[in-house]
């Protein structure tokens, strides 16, 4: 069965647009830019491949419901 | 950046207050509250990932990466470890028994309840109570009571150990386990019934310290008891990237 959007369940990847409230946009200065979180998201963040934990969302309780949150952020979270 | 010890309420505390976390995940400031991950989620989404290999594999990959574009040098690393404390009481003799046997009466009533009604007679006392106090102060009426319970607990094995199916219940082969661990049965002397003796001290290595987790075990660390996990962490000295970590239970 498929969700209103054509997919199997309802699995979101990350929106890869940018916002205008980007932190860096409104405070460009307020960490150095070799601080580690800059580096993280440069480096790291980008790494994360949301494909690889679809099957984690393809239960049929998962194929109802509200859309899951950002998995990148997440794994951030637990890595952090 | 340094090791940070968070529960996962405060880590979804720290979410939105923590500018770097914020620049970190890519998360501008209108979106924040929206990508929130509440700590319900968080965990659920850890217990979802501890099944598999990927996330070790996946932790690994990124921790390596991460160190090499931070410039750290890997050649310096300790392992340190800790305690995981559990949910859990800790349990006397006095308060396992008590337990040990609640709780297979508890899932004897769910499963069997016709079973459950005709052996809670036989028992001394009403282990499905509500009021129910696994400590006891008087050592002496403890011991006595202690005593009591070894025999409730064998009446048990005894009734159940040859049924087909509560033989297979967990709760059931943890009582039998218990039981052989703590206590032994003699013979009577002139051929009297047999007799139930509590060990001194039980029964082999792998001691069950509680029904609820039969791998947990009591551990004295200095002034501290615990009775849960031990965790080890393998740490880079610089900048305290955890490396790699390891779960054991405590022994």
């Amino acid at each position: 069965m498929l969700n209103p959007f054509g997919e199997q369940s309802m699995f979101r990847k990350t929106s890869p647009q940018l916002s205008l409230f980007d932190i860096d946009n409104m405070f460009p200065n307020i960490l150095p830019p070799k601080d580690w979180c800059r580096i993280y998201r440069k480096e790291i963040y980008p790494l994360i491949d949301e494909d690889k934990f679809r099957d984690l969302y393809n239960e049929e309780k998962d194929k109802v419901g509200r859309p899951n949150k950002s998995v990148k952020t997440t794994i951030s979270i637990l890595i952090l | 950046m340094s090791i940070e010890k968070l529960t996962w309420r405060e880590a979804e505390y720290q979410f939105l207050r923590r500018i770097d976390w914020l620049i970190a995940t890519n998360t501008p400031l209108d979106k924040a509250q929206e990508a929130l991950v509440d700590h319900t989620t968080l965990f659920k989404f850890y217990c979802r990932l501890d099944k598999d290999d990927k996330a070790r594999n996946l932790f690994r990959e990124l921790t390596l990466k991460f160190a090499d574009a931070c410039g750290t040098s890997l050649k310096k690393q300790r392992t340190d470890s800790f305690f995981i404390h559990g949910w859990l009481q800790i349990l006397s003799r006095y308060g396992l028994f008590k337990e040990i046997v609640r709780v297979f009466l508890q899932n004897l009533r769910k499963q069997k309840p016709g079973l459950c009604e005709d052996v809670v007679k036989e028992l001394s006392r009403d282990y499905l109570a509500k009021d129910f106090d696994l400590t006891e102060k008087d050592r002496e009426k403890a011991q006595r009571q202690i005593k009591v319970m070894a025999k409730d607990m064998y009446l048990l094995y005894e009734t159940f150990i040859n049924h087909n199916q509560v033989k297979h219940y967990e709760s059931f082969k943890t009582l039998a386990k218990v039981f052989d661990q703590q206590c032994e049965t003699v013979e009577g002397a002139d051929g009297e019934k047999m007799e139930i003796v509590i060990r001194e001290k039980p029964k082999g290595d792998e001691i069950i310290s509680t029904p609820h987790n039969t791998d947990a075990r009591y551990v004295k660390k200095g002034k501290q008891t615990v009775c849960g996990q031990k965790g080890f962490i393998t740490v880079e000295q610089l900048w305290q990237l955890i490396m790699d970590w390891d779960f054991r239970t405590t022994s």
